[in-house]
């Protein structure tokens, strides 16, 4: 079964902001405004805690930790927000009806809800996602973990579409969650270990080799994080990058006293 | 015999009611304007953020579902004990129950981002495990049983109001069925409204409850996740309706000239029953208080702090003083008079309603405990819509009271002068059995139905209804998929069968009398 976590390590984080910036290019989160920001109605799904401390400041990248005993699942009163079985909390934009008891609920405040309806400069109408449904006013909204991105991947290995690399793997694994586990494996290692360098240092037809728009199969923060901080993959995987890191002496999870169970590692070395 | 039924009938309309009605009328449409404001531009033009998600309207709900703690519970608790002294205010504090629950449902619509899709998807997709499930069922449930109370007490005085005519003699003709005052009529009558006060007492206890835990099981919000949630609401709503009871009653004792009915004995014994509620809850507070900030939770505390000392804390000593200055007045029995007690109610009022702020808003503030680069400081002032919603929601709750007592009379007359004989006029369309049949039936039926609901819901909703509802990705596509006890023809099976049955039971109970 598939169980999909990020771990991210803040000793790589450059708090750089790109992963917040890519989300919410990819998600169609409006950008909001000065005024909104100062009012607290800013919605940000990717963002970036800051921790004053004696000497400067600490950061740590949060997306929704999607908890595997999600707190704002338990009191939503008609199913808008439901954990799917691969883990990730989804929200049913068409379902909710905005009481806002999610938002309470939530111990890590990833829930934001639209105050008004979005909005964008007139340039920017063209560049929004057709993929990602626009959020009316009145409905709260998540981090998915970029769901729309691993059903891709998942209709793409179905239609063997993917590339070879991928397939390759995908046909000797038993089932699709196994095909797909090891597909957002083989991209993250690959990812870690060449970045974007392949477009230009290697031959883009040459489909050994992946092209770089592959790597869009992970999700936007993860593709974009220029540390190679953020990790995607599936914990339950014991072969995979993030369930090796996840079992890390550095791993540690934000309040794990209650009970949440997140699936967001956080990796720190100890002082 | 004509000085008796002068009592019956109501106050004429005068200038003076026009105007006051009018005004009330105005402020209830300033209200609805906002509202209509609100839901072209949606929730933008309220003070709400992150984190203060829920404000005055969260605070609004609380507060009226406490209010209508006053009635029928209270009500129901004289009938049952037959308290003498507290039968005049039987009426009023009825009434403020189906006004107050009234305005508690609409200020929770006012809350809510999508209107429509409120008001059609939580009967249709709801879920028993969310705490908006529980509200929604006890609110539906208590409201029905008031208005089944009210409706039922109210039948002796229509069928009098019937004979005198005028021009609403058709309602009062309607609400009368074939009443003429026999004795056994007179028995049937007491004995639903002792069955009804029966079902009312649990219901009203986990009404308050409900609405208590609400905020008893968010462990996210610090100071809300406390065992103590429950009782304590239920005190604070004892406390909230038996002041607007004082308060009511002493207007319509001004307004109507019943200082003879209402008598002060009354607002004596009323003032014994204050002063227990408002050292209950003193109690509760400091129980509170002390827990929170011996443990000193870093969260909790922050909370405290911020509640005893920063920026809340005029509000909270307001409320601390307010509650103290009547406990030992009226402790002492020289002070329990009519005029003190009124004027210590007036004092509690106001104070609980900031008490209710107080526990929704400083939580919330300090929820956030993850600041991030895109949150702004933690704070909430309430808008101008906001403020009107809130008083439009008084207002109606006033119009209601105030209709009310000007269509009937403002103390139960048939309990106070004693039940009159009557003619019998038309054949009306239902006797006065099947209108008790009625609402007993009803009111078993959907208990039952209720508990057939939640039961099954457990039992056959597996995990998804416990706790979390997984859907396999392949079937994200369905999203609909009811759960098996949420399908309307299982409904439909179900309330006939308990109708059925609930009609076999009950018949067997009235015709064996």
């Amino acid at each position: 079964m598939v169980r999909w976590g990020m771990v991210i390590d803040l000793d790589k984080c450059t708090a750089c902001q790109a992963c917040v910036v890519a989300c919410k290019a990819e998600n169609n989160v409006p950008i909001g405004s000065e005024e909104e920001q100062s009012r607290g109605r800013q919605i940000a799904w990717m963002d970036l805690i800051v921790k004053r401390l004696e000497d400067g400041e600490a950061f740590l990248p949060r997306p929704c930790m999607h908890c595997d005993r999600p707190p704002c699942v338990a009191v939503c009163p008609v199913r808008a927000t439901y954990k799917r079985v691969d883990g990730i909390v989804d929200q049913d934009y068409n379902r909710c009806i905005g009481c806002r008891l999610c938002m309470v609920a939530c111990p890590y405040g990833v829930r934001y809800f639209n105050w008004n309806a979005p909005e964008w400069p007139e340039t920017y109408q063209n560049y929004l996602n057709p993929i990602v449904p626009i959020r009316p006013a009145g409905v709260v909204e998540k981090c998915t973990f970029c769901v729309h991105r691993i059903e891709r991947l998942e209709r793409d290995i179905l239609l063997k579409k993917a590339p070879p690399a991928v397939m390759a793997e995908a046909e000797k694994a038993s089932s699709l969650e196994e095909a797909v586990s090891k597909a957002v494996d083989i991209l993250m290692k690959r990812l870690l270990e060449k970045g974007d360098e392949v477009t230009e240092a290697e031959d883009p037809s040459k489909w050994e080799d992946f092209d770089f728009r592959e790597l869009n199969y992970l999700p936007s923060c993860v593709r974009s994080c220029t540390g190679r901080a953020l990790i995607f993959g599936d914990l339950d995987n014991p072969e995979s990058v993030v369930h090796k890191l996840s079992r890390s002496k550095r791993a540690m999870r934000l309040f794990e006293e209650l009970g949440t169970e997140p699936k967001v590692i956080y990796l720190k070395e100890a002082k | 015999m004509t000085e008796t039924r002068s009592h019956y009938i109501p106050t004429p309309f005068t200038t003076s009611s026009a105007v006051f009605l009018l005004f009330l009328l105005a402020v209830v449409g300033l209200a609805f304007n906002a509202w209509i404001t609100q839901l072209r531009e949606g929730l933008a033009v309220t003070g709400l953020n992150r984190p203060a998600a829920w404000g005055i309207y969260m605070a609004n709900f609380v507060f009226f579902i406490s209010v209508s703690m006053s009635g029928t519970f209270i009500s129901a608790v004289i009938r049952l004990l037959k308290l003498e002294w507290g039968k005049p205010i039987s009426r009023v504090a009825e009434i403020l129950t189906v006004g107050s629950l009234l305005m508690a449902a609409l200020n929770i619509l006012f809350d809510v981002g999508q209107l429509w899709r409120a008001l059609l998807y939580i009967p249709t997709y709801g879920r028993i495990q969310s705490p908006v499930g529980w509200d929604t069922i006890v609110l539906l449930f208590y409201l029905l049983m008031s208005l089944g109370y009210l409706h039922l007490s109210v039948i002796p005085d229509a069928a009098v109001l019937s004979e005198a005519g005028g021009r609403l003699s058709w309602l009062y003709n309607l609400l009368r069925y074939d009443w003429v005052g026999e004795e056994e009529q007179v028995h049937l009558l007491e004995n639903a409204l002792k069955i009804l006060g029966v079902v009312t007492i649990p219901i009203a206890i986990m009404m308050h409850t409900v609405t208590g835990w609400i905020f008893g099981i968010m462990k996210s919000v610090p100071t809300w996740n406390d065992a103590l949630m429950g009782p304590y609401f239920i005190i604070g709503a004892l406390l909230t309706g038996l002041s607007l009871v004082i308060l009511t009653s002493a207007v319509i004792r001004w307004r109507y000239h019943l200082r003879d009915i209402i008598t002060d004995y009354s607002f004596v014994q009323l003032s014994k029953l204050l002063v227990v509620f408002s050292l209950a809850y003193l109690y509760f507070l400091m129980a509170e208080t002390f827990t929170v900030r011996y443990a000193s939770v870093i969260e909790d505390i922050q909370v405290s702090q911020f509640i005893w000392l920063g920026l809340y804390s005029p509000l909270t000593w307001y409320m601390l003083a307010s509650l103290v200055i009547p406990s030992v007045v009226l402790l002492i029995p020289r002070f329990r008079t009519y005029k003190v007690t009124v004027v210590m109610a007036g004092i509690v009022l106001p104070a609980m309603w900031v008490k209710r702020v107080l526990i929704i808003v400083p939580g919330l503030l300090n929820q956030l405990r993850l600041p991030t680069v895109q949150s702004a400081i933690p704070q909430y002032v309430p808008t101008l819509t906001e403020a009107s919603l809130t008083i439009g929601s008084f207002a109606g709750l006033a119009l209601v009271v105030y209709v009310f007592t000007k269509l009937f009379p403002p103390v139960p007359a048939w309990e106070i002068w004693g039940v009159k004989k009557l003619a019998e006029s038309h054949p009306p369309i239902f006797s006065l059995k099947s209108v008790f049949l009625g609402w007993v039936v009803g009111i078993t039926t959907s208990t039952g139905y209720l508990f057939v609901l939640v039961v099954s819901t457990i039992a056959l909703g597996s995990e998804s209804a416990l706790y979390v509802y997984a859907v396999r990705p392949e079937k994200l596509q369905i999203l609909n998929t009811p759960i098996m006890v949420n399908t309307p023809m299982l409904n439909l099976l179900v309330i006939v069968v308990l109708s059925g049955l609930a009609v076999l039971f009950f018949r067997k109970i009235f015709h064996g009398k």
